[in-house]
């Protein structure tokens, strides 16, 4: 096993860490009444009493500090590190990372970021944390996308023919997925709209999944379920998403409806309300990833609600509405109809700019076009209930995105190796 | 902020021509530029988490609640709208307002829960809305009846630790009646909560008080039935909280745990309503009640003030040394208790004192306490010690020497009881330490001198501490010679001091210390001095200072031997003209007589040399000066009877100078003459004059004799009385010698023995006798 590095981005909020220097906080522990405004600093908070009854070291953004490292004082020279007792002068013992694993489990040490506060995953610095930006308009689907896409992916374990031998949640991510996801699934109840109200929460609590990009990258994926209407304002998405500017990857999810000529030929009466370009949105978040990072990063462009536009098109036969194949090197096959088959619907429908977007010089392979179920039927409208529900949840394709991602960072990952 | 400003916020239909998506449909103008910020913050609120379970949407509760942030206070009321047109469901309304606190109370935005005024969900047209100037403007809305659970939620409220949420089960209609009638009995309690009626588990943290969908682990529930947890005093303060006997007795509780202030003391308010009620009522509440209610300075203030029975309890319990008051009172004073209410029970304190025998370690230890609570309180008992002085015990002399002091101190700063004999006793009982009454600078002089004095009276003090006090604080002068009586004493004093202050101390010991004793301290400390120079000029100095403005007897001999010693001294190294300022004052100072008898040590002092001549013609020279001619003349005529007394003297005189110092001074001739009457008178003795004689017939025959008209008339009667003494013998020697003189001689001396009765006959032979007449 790799030893563990010493300094790592803070997956929140960016900030590089030397890993040495963060404090462990205790995760576990009686919250008290507060937090509306968000704390201030860590001191001033008020600190619980950690469960263990370990002693808390203050207050790190309102939880109890376990440990903290003592103050870092440059030594200049070998001569002065040798008086200070440091006698190797290639390594710092300060700089040796104190496990997490040596406080009480039972107050779920974690160690936490000295900017933004967070605790860190337990991954980090073990291994990569990548965070993978789900990108579109409010309404757009992607929060029925992600419950999907970790369906597929962890509980049906559908990257296994493609030699991703694990994909799994961690636990708080497996227990988020639960009270929030599960009910999709079980009860058939559509999702509310993702309230932008919950906007600073969501960029702290991503889905974590275990995976790998080959068996010897070992990776974990962030996903965070962050609302459309967060996301197409520069300002709410530079405060609530700053997580898309260091993203390892991106998925647009394209919403069929917000293209005027598929809306039309679809009945039921989505009217003559006003609508986002959604080619403004890709275009914004792929510059905010800066030129160089664009050219690099994976995109995956993937028009969302695949069985509307089966409906806007009747007639019509497309490879993205057939079951994936289990054979890679035929789902590779079909995923390349696919790519051909949305470009030339987009092109159809008019969303050049959409094409545009993903056509720019320098990004080649790396962009590819997708089309996804994340329901699979249309919902009927309990307006009683106050809620939605589905006959039957079918998703379709919502693993594509990912595998075209996650192929990518390999073949990148593996051209950086050499 | 200075208004209220609001914003509507939904995800709005398609039809009404909007952005899809959640976003603010309508807001006050205020919003949209300057106050950006609050907007952000208030994001937050908009969000609707529906109740778990399957409800549908017409059970889905209202959120309505507010909440504080940085002194502005944000107002929502959420409701759910169900699903939109796309099928999407979770939507609602959120009316939000945003304004200072005091605009929007707690009790008066409940009161509004109800309302019709606010907003319901449906997109307007229109996007601005208008900013209230106060929450009046919007309309009362109709609330049930708060009934028995206003009395658990004011017990939940009571026994609430920071940070522990309450979790109300009614609701929310019923929540805000709760907050209204509490806020009524309790005037100002609920806006230090934040509140919500319907919240998610996400949220609910953010909040004090909420419904009972998700409350916090640890949460306080609120139900109709009573919690067998509940403290019996939190109960009966919520009974009390409901009372209208008690209305003022909670007033003041809820007004002494700084309800409604930035730093409330809610988790003493059950303490204080029992207190106060207890209080109101004339009674003296339990200590653990009293303790907890004086933790607030407010509190403390209002029992310390306005409850004598209150005041004189926590006294006594002061005195025993209760440490639950005296940790309540030091919380109190901590935090700003006023000075009146400290003033109160310092007397109060110093009352039980003094109301029943106590010890002094007692008294010490009680003193002791209160000057570690606060000084004021300590001060406040002394001051009350002083103001009482005559009853004062006993004990309190054998207090602790600080606290004596401090007493003393006190008394002295209130300018009282300053001569009273308990506090002259404690302050000359100071013993070993003196230097605490001394050396405090901010003790009056009056006093430290008084201290000094006891202190050296009885040998504890060391006479150069004291002389140095004395030399550092000119003012501890006065008192400290008030209390020493004795030169003896002063003169030790001033012996230990260094020489060069020595005589201006002594002045000022003499300046403050009566004209007797000035004169005998002057006399005697002088008479330490061992140049006549110096002493002369300190005497001169005393005198020209007004301390020796009476000459008394034991000072003038003092003046003349110092001016004897002066003048040996003088003549010896500088010459008697030197002196002659200090000397010629002195002497001009001295009576008449003491004046003489200066002379005599100064004509002494001549005697003592042989070659005195020149000296002596000085000293006639400078008697000369002297203004009163009477008194020149007295003068005078002492120094030739001393002359003349003291043969071997006058004639080495003669003989030296041949009276040529008195031959152009024919008054120095008749002042002889007299003076050697004054000693035949005095002693028979009759040799001096016959002396005199003999040398005025010599000069005479040398023709440097020469009278004036005046003069020898008196001269001629001086000497007519000289001779008249004489008996024969003596006469006929004289009278050779006359006629070995010259004729003028002989003819002059005839007629004096004429006139003193001689036979004509004899002159005429004499004259034949020596070739005069023929």
């Amino acid at each position: 096993m790799a030893p563990p590095r010493r300094v790592a981005p803070c997956p929140y909020c960016g900030t590089s860490l030397i890993l040495a220097d963060c404090p462990i906080v205790a995760t576990n522990f009686d919250a008290t009444v507060g937090g509306f405004a968000g704390p201030r600093n860590g001191d001033s908070e008020p600190v619980a009493k950690p469960y263990s009854g370990a002693p808390a070291l203050g207050g790190h953004f309102g939880r109890p500090v376990l440990w903290r490292p003592v103050e870092r004082v440059r030594v200049y020279g070998a001569k002065a590190r040798l008086k200070r007792g440091i006698t190797s002068l290639m390594e710092d013992p300060r700089d040796r990372l104190v496990a997490v694993r040596d406080f009480a489990p039972e107050d779920l040490p974690a160690r936490a970021c000295l900017q933004c506060g967070e605790p860190l995953p337990d991954d980090i610095g073990e291994r990569p944390i990548l965070t993978i930006g789900i990108v579109g308009t409010t309404s757009a689907g992607k929060s029925h996308f992600l419950a999907s896409l970790i369906r597929d992916g962890a509980q049906r374990q559908g990257l296994r023919p493609w030699g991703i031998e694990e994909f799994m949640l961690d636990e708080t991510s497996a227990d988020a997925y639960r009270q929030k996801y599960q009910a999709f699934f079980h009860d058939h109840v559509v999702f509310e709209g993702t309230m932008p109200g919950a906007a600073h929460e969501v960029r702290k609590h991503p889905l974590a999944v275990r995976t790998a990009l080959d068996p010897d990258t070992p990776v974990t994926l962030l996903f965070h379920d962050i609302a459309g209407e967060t996301l197409l304002q520069r300002g709410q998405r530079a405060r609530h998403a700053s997580f898309l500017t260091r993203a390892a990857a991106l998925i647009f999810l394209i919403d069929p409806l917000m293209i005027e000529p598929i809306r039309e030929r679809l009945k039921g009466g989505f009217g003559n309300g006003r609508y986002y370009n959604q080619a403004d949105l890709v275009n914004a978040c792929i510059s905010d990833l800066g030129a160089q990072r664009a050219s690099t990063t994976p995109i995956a462009i993937a028009v969302s609600k695949s069985d509307l536009i089966e409906t806007a098109l009747p007639g019509q036969r497309f490879v993205f509405r057939r079951t994936p194949s289990r054979n890679p090197e035929t789902a590779m096959r079909e995923m390349n109809s696919v790519d051909g088959e949305v470009r030339n619907l987009l092109g159809a429908a008019g969303a050049l700019d959409l094409l545009a977007a993903a056509e720019r010089p320098g990004r080649g392979p790396l962009v590819r076009f997708h089309a996804v179920a994340p329901i699979g039927r249309e919902p009927a409208v309990s307006s009683g209930q106050g809620r939605a529900a589905v006959s039957e949840i079918a998703p379709l394709r919502c693993l594509d995105p990912l595998i075209h991602i996650l192929t990518s960072l390999g073949r990148r990952d593996e051209a950086a190796a050499r | 902020m200075t208004r209220i400003e609001q914003f509507w916020y939904t995800r709005p239909t398609r039809d009404s021509g909007r952005s899809p998506g959640y976003q603010i449909v309508a807001a006050s103008p205020g919003l949209t530029g300057e106050h950006g910020f609050e907007v952000g913050v208030a994001s937050r609120l908009c969000r609707y988490d529906p109740p778990a379970g399957p409800c549908g949407l017409a059970g889905a509760p209202a959120s309505f609640g507010w909440i504080d942030s940085d002194d502005v206070r944000y107002c929502f009321r959420r409701v759910p709208l169900g699903v939109d047109e796309h099928g999407r469901p979770g939507n609602f309304a959120a009316h939000i307002l945003i304004g200072p606190p005091n605009l929007m109370p707690s009790a008066a935005l409940a009161a509004r829960l109800a309302s019709p005024w606010w907003w319901h969900g449906v997109v307007p047209e229109y996007s601005a809305l208008p900013a209230l100037a106060d929450i009046d403007e919007v309309p009362v809305g109709e609330l049930p009846d708060a009934g028995p659970l206003a009395e658990r939620f004011v017990e939940a409220l009571l026994q609430r630790e920071p940070g522990r949420q309450i979790a109300v089960h009614a609701d929310p209609a019923l929540i805000a009646a709760l907050v209204v009638v509490t806020d009524d009995a309790l005037p100002g309690l609920m806006d230090h909560y934040a509140l919500s009626t319907h919240e998610g588990p996400q949220t609910a943290r953010w909040f004090d008080i909420t419904g009972s969908e998700h409350p916090m682990p640890g949460s306080i529930p609120v139900t109709d039935q009573p919690d067998p947890g509940t403290p019996d005093e939190v109960r009966r303060a919520a009974r009390l909280v409901f009372s209208t006997k008690q209305r003022a007795a909670i007033s003041m509780a809820v007004h002494a745990a700084g309800i409604g202030t930035r730093s409330p003391d809610v988790g003493s308010l059950a303490a204080y309503i029992t207190a106060y009620s207890g209080l109101a009522a004339g009674q003296v509440p339990a200590m653990p009640h009293l303790a907890r209610a004086l933790n607030n300075p407010t509190a403390a203030g209002q029992i310390l003030s306005e409850y004598p029975h209150a005041r004189d309890a926590v006294a006594a319990a002061v005195v025993r040394g209760d440490g639950l008051i005296a940790e309540s009172l030091a919380a109190a004073i901590a935090q700003g208790l006023g000075t009146t209410a400290l003033t109160e029970l310092g007397g109060a304190v110093a009352g039980q004192l003094m109301s029943a025998p106590h010890s002094s370690g007692q008294w010490d230890s009680t003193l002791a306490a209160l000057a570690s609570l606060a000084p004021a309180l300590h001060t406040a008992c002394l001051a009350e010690m002083v103001a009482n002085v005559g009853e004062l015990p006993a004990a309190v002399e054998k207090m602790s020497p600080q606290n004596r002091v401090a007493l003393l101190w006190h008394a002295a700063a209130g300018d009282t009881a300053i001569d009273h004999p308990r506090l002259r006793h404690i302050l000359e009982e100071l013993g070993p330490h003196w230097r605490l009454a001394v050396d405090s600078t901010s003790f009056p002089a009056l006093w430290r001198g008084w201290a000094l004095a006891a202190a050296y009276r009885m040998s504890i003090a060391e006479s150069p501490s004291v002389a140095g006090r004395l030399l550092q604080d000119n003012s501890l002068m006065a008192p400290f010679c008030e209390r020493v009586s004795g030169v003896s004493a002063l003169l030790r004093v001033l012996a230990s001091m260094p020489r060069q202050e020595q005589q201006r101390m002594a002045r000022d010991f003499g300046a403050v210390i009566g004209p007797n004793l000035c004169s005998s301290l002057l006399e005697h400390f002088s008479a330490q001095i061992k140049s006549a120079p110096e002493r002369l000029a300190f005497l001169r100095s005393c005198r020209d200072a007004g301390l020796l403005k009476d000459p008394k007897p034991g000072l003038s001999p003092l003046v003349c031997q110092s001016a004897g010693r002066q003048l040996r001294e003088g003549m010896c190294a500088h010459g008697i003209p030197k002196l002659s300022p200090d000397l010629g004052a002195l002497l001009e100072w001295c009576p008449r007589t003491r004046s003489v008898e200066a002379w005599r040590a100064v004509v002494s002092a001549a005697q003592w040399r042989s070659a005195v001549t020149d000296d002596l013609k000085r000293v006639l020279g400078k008697v000369s000066d002297l203004p009163d001619p009477d008194e020149r003349t007295m003068v005078r005529e002492y120094v030739f009877a001393c002359f003349a007394r003291r043969r071997p003297g006058l004639t080495g005189f003669y003989e030296a100078a041949g009276l040529r110092a008195f031959t152009h001074r024919s008054s120095n001739m008749i002042a002889l003459a007299k003076a050697c009457d004054r000693v035949i008178d005095a002693t028979g003795d009759r040799m001096p004059a016959f002396e005199f004689l003999r040398c005025a017939i010599y000069t005479a025959a040398r023709g440097e004799l020469s009278f004036g008209k005046a003069q020898d008339q008196l001269l001629q009667a001086a000497m007519r009385r000289l001779l008249s003494a004489f008996d024969q013998e003596l006469r006929t020697r004289l009278r050779t010698e006359a006629m070995y003189g010259s004729e003028a001689l002989a003819r002059w001396w005839s007629s004096v023995e004429e006139s003193a009765g001689a036979r004509g006959g004899f002159v005429n032979k004499s004259l034949r006798h020596f070739g005069f007449r023929r």
